[in-house]
């Protein structure tokens, strides 16, 4: 009884909302629901960006009792950092070199792991438990210490002895191989290592797509006397494809964000008290980033096979 | 007859052959890269628990030659370890639930809630992933240093507040704008469109309002998600230590940061305890194979709590990474 006295009056205040279609109703809260991210995006993302490009142009200084000022410069910072700067450039130039090999590494590396990982075989929870631990020591600097540390405290030659490597390589060099030819293969273990502890996202996302191809297929290319090599090129990969491009972009990203460029903006900024270098350092640096990134989207995106 | 059962046998024995072949072929590539990836973890263990006078044994390396837990000791003091790590696990569990549930609620309305101009948002979403944080520090250095809404605050006590110590980081995160939130609001948008879009159809016309549908038809069913961005951001948050060097250089309550600085030099944060280490002890000073080993035991100290954890939820994170529908 209450229930029904009640109903009628509450409808009437609020009236607008209920009259409202449900369209506009999903669009209000869709909004509603964005707000947060909304709020960040354009305090903490969208203004710092224009700002950074505006002190890129100014001469910037911190005013110890609040503020800062700044000095229109118009393109000197620019010139500083592609004409004066000593350390910029090759650093920009090896990192991108570093990226653009790294990546089809770290790609093919984390497909390789996620279909290890698929399937069924005897310690499958062990190897999967193993093979995430990547992710929880990836993106510290833990990794890092762990590998190198002693590695600069105990004088040169620290990796190798990790794995046992440096018996190996002497056997090598006995057989008579240079010694060039030596720390090349050093090397490759080194980086093997680096490229597994970087790919622990992407094996995660790849074995989630494996996960959700479909048995059908498969079975199909069984029965239409498929060799699993022909079912792996035409089946696997090309089903896992949109995962290639949405991986290449991640870990483009990630080994920019990692890459010695941020430290030196960062300390050009906060060590220097150069602030408007270090932001035209900065808007250089993103602008490259985004460039390869595209062009690597582009790419992937030709070959890039979508199942609906 | 007993001809075309040959046969068949034959085929059978050579897939069974090379499907073993295949099997092995799996296993040695699993356990090469379990080495790849466990070794350096194991030899750190071996070290930490070496006697501080064994280190410079070759002998010990896999195992120590005379059982210690000095180093242990050591670096706990170092870090200052009883009291950092209690704090950074309360203030990394508060900003793994903000920049949660912050992502959790904007992926839910870049799945299902449409509104005009909300891929050209979504767009934006995942251009934050690609911009590297650092890029901002000045800006957000000072947003924070003089924290104001609209000169509101300004006009009411006379000067902006500082919220460098205490906030800057719960904001940052609770709006999004957090280590790799986007990534965070494009796992959960996938994976709520990867859930059946009957479920919420159903309770809007039982009557629930969209809050309702959310919190309890939504949030409930998409529990691998949630645990995997939980996880993630967890771990992720607990190993930074850019933002905290940023925001509150001074604070060495935060693990990650009393290790980059103990371990920036041994050497001055030994000396800084040196009454507490054994006299015993004392002739290892600076001595590097021992700044060493208690660099190699701070790593692990601060990588332990993460172990626990993740042996605590790897088994829910493994499957729950399967359903979660990263893909979609």
């Amino acid at each position: 009884m209450t229930t029904q006295n009640v109903k009628p009056i509450k409808e009437k205040r609020r009236g607008w909302y209920y009259r409202m279609p449900f369209e506009r109703k999903t669009a209000l809260w869709g909004i509603i629901f964005l707000l947060p991210w909304l709020l960040g995006f354009f305090l903490l993302f969208l203004t710092p960006m224009v700002e950074m490009v505006i002190y890129s142009f100014n001469e910037v200084k911190i005013i110890s009792t609040g503020g800062i000022s700044k000095v229109f410069k118009e393109f000197e910072n620019y010139r500083q950092a592609l004409l004066v700067d000593a350390n910029f450039i090759p650093s920009v130039v090896e990192t991108v070199l570093e990226t653009v090999l790294f990546t089809p590494l770290i790609i093919v590396f984390s497909l390789l792991c996620a279909i290890l990982l698929n399937g069924k075989f005897r310690g499958r929870a062990i190897a999967r438990a193993i093979f995430f631990i990547p992710i929880i020591m990836a993106t510290g600097l833990m990794m890092q210490r762990v590998s190198n540390l002693s590695g600069q405290m105990l004088g040169e030659g620290q990796t190798e002895n990790i794995y046992g490597a440096e018996s190996v390589a002497k056997l090598i060099m006995s057989i008579g191989v240079g010694t060039e030819m030596v720390q090349y293969l050093l090397d490759a273990v080194n980086d093997i290592f680096e490229i597994a502890s970087l790919s622990g996202i992407q094996i995660l996302i790849f074995l989630s797509a494996l996960q959700g191809i479909s048995p059908a297929l498969y079975e199909v290319a069984k029965i239409e006397g498929a060799t699993p090599y022909e079912t792996f090129w035409k089946v696997t990969v090309v089903m896992v494809s949109p995962m290639i491009l949405t991986c290449t972009i991640y870990t483009l990203a990630d080994l920019f964000m990692r890459s010695d460029i941020v430290n030196l903006v960062y300390d050009k900024g906060f060590k220097n008290a150069q602030y408007g270098l270090g932001a035209a350092m900065g808007c250089i640096y993103i602008v490259i980033n985004i460039v390869i990134i595209g062009i690597a989207a582009g790419l992937i995106r030709k070959v890039v096979f979508y199942y609906d | 007859m007993t001809k075309k059962k040959k046969r068949m046998s034959r085929g059978t024995m050579v897939k069974k052959s090379k499907s073993f072949l295949g099997g092995l072929f799996r296993y040695v590539m699993i356990i090469c890269l379990s080495y790849l990836i466990l070794a350096p973890i194991l030899i750190n263990i071996s070290t930490a628990f070496t006697n501080p006078r064994d280190l410079a044994f070759p002998s010990s390396i896999w195992i120590p030659a005379r059982f210690s837990i000095e180093n242990w000791h050591v670096s706990m003091l170092m870090l200052n370890y009883g009291k950092a790590l209690p704090y950074t696990l309360f203030y990394t569990t508060i900003i793994m639930i903000l920049q949660t549930v912050s992502a959790m609620m904007a992926g839910y309305s870049f799945a299902r809630l449409k509104f005009p101009g909300r891929s050209i948002l979504f767009a934006l979403a995942v251009f934050t992933i690609v911009v590297p944080p650092q890029m901002f520090m000045l800006p957000q250095y000072l947003f924070f240093k003089e924290f104001d809404i609209f000169g509101i605050i300004r006009l009411i006590t006379g000067e902006p507040i500082n919220l460098l110590k205490g906030g800057s980081l719960f904001i940052l995160n609770g709006l999004c704008m957090g280590l790799k939130s986007g990534l965070y609001i494009y796992i959960f948008r996938q994976s709520f469109r990867a859930l059946p879009k009957e479920l919420e159809e159903a309770a809007y016309m039982d009557g629930a309002g969209f809050l309702r549908t959310f919190t309890s038809i939504v949030v409930p069913s998409a529990g691998a998600g949630i645990l995997t961005v939980a996880v993630l951001s967890f771990v992720w948050n607990w190993n930074d230590s850019y933002y905290i060097r940023l925001f509150d250089d001074t604070n060495i309550n935060y693990l990650m940061l009393a290790f980059n600085k103990a371990t920036g030099s041994v050497d001055e944060s030994l000396a800084r305890i040196s009454t507490k280490i054994p006299a015993t002890y004392a002739f290892l000073m600076k001595n590097p194979v021992y700044e060493g080993a208690i660099a190699k035991t701070a790593a692990l100290l601060v990588f332990m709590p993460l172990v626990v954890l993740y042996m605590f939820v790897q088994r829910k994170f493994v499957q729950g990474v399967e359903r979660s529908g990263i893909v979609g």
